[in-house]
């Protein structure tokens, strides 16, 4: 099984928006980065035309901190996708290493309603297997 | 349950980050993000995983030691 390091990079040319997203380091280091997945699914990587999901927040019910209320598909979409293999895939933690790019083109806001996220419940069994 | 259909993500909850991680490498999923979901308790981290994931059906193996020799 192949674990992958799947990495997504802000480059739409506008500073304001690729430094200022979903990520960002402290004042020393801004990063690019939009996000990061771990991957051990065996899923083909992502490729172009893949997008990031937005989320709203809110609160709900008796929450004190918000969770996560709405979700659509995000202004930032794969343009390249690059990958890199390991020389010797044996005692590496990473089998590969996929650098998505992404530009931003958000979708118009008339064909892109957010959808509101099923609340889940935890019930005992969930807590236990988890 | 702790799948959602239309963002096509699972959420399991955790006691850490890492754990999630762990969840991802042993269960062969797809970890998007994590997050503190606020509500405390001993597992404070929310993880999402891409898809509809769930843990096998391993259970508890009751015959173990039962094999009426003692």
């Amino acid at each position: 099984m192949t674990r992958k390091l799947i990495l997504f990079y802000a480059d739409s040319g506008n500073d304001e928006l690729d430094y200022g997203t979903l990520t960002r380091g402290n004042d020393s280091q801004e990063l690019r980065l939009l996000g990061q997945y771990y991957d051990s699914s065996n899923k083909p990587a992502p490729t172009e035309g893949y997008r990031l999901s937005e989320y709203k927040s809110g609160l709900v019910g008796d929450d004190r901190r918000p969770t996560t209320t709405h979700h659509r598909p995000g202004p930032w979409m794969v343009e390249t996708v690059e990958s890199y293999l390991p020389d010797l895939p044996v005692g590496t933690e990473f089998g590969e290493v996929v650098i998505c790019t992404c530009g931003y083109s958000p979708l118009p806001v008339a064909e892109n309603p957010w959808v509101e996220m099923i609340q889940r419940q935890v019930s005992e069994e969930q807590l236990v297997s988890a | 349950m702790p799948y959602n259909p239309e963002s096509n993500e699972t959420n399991y909850w955790a006691a850490s980050k890492r754990d999630c991680e762990r969840m991802e490498t042993n269960q062969g999923w797809r970890l998007k993000r994590t997050k503190a979901h606020g509500k405390g308790g001993p597992l404070p981290i929310d993880c999402i995983f891409e898809g509809d994931v769930t843990f096998p059906k391993v259970g508890i193996d009751y015959k173990a030691g039962d094999d009426g020799d003692d």
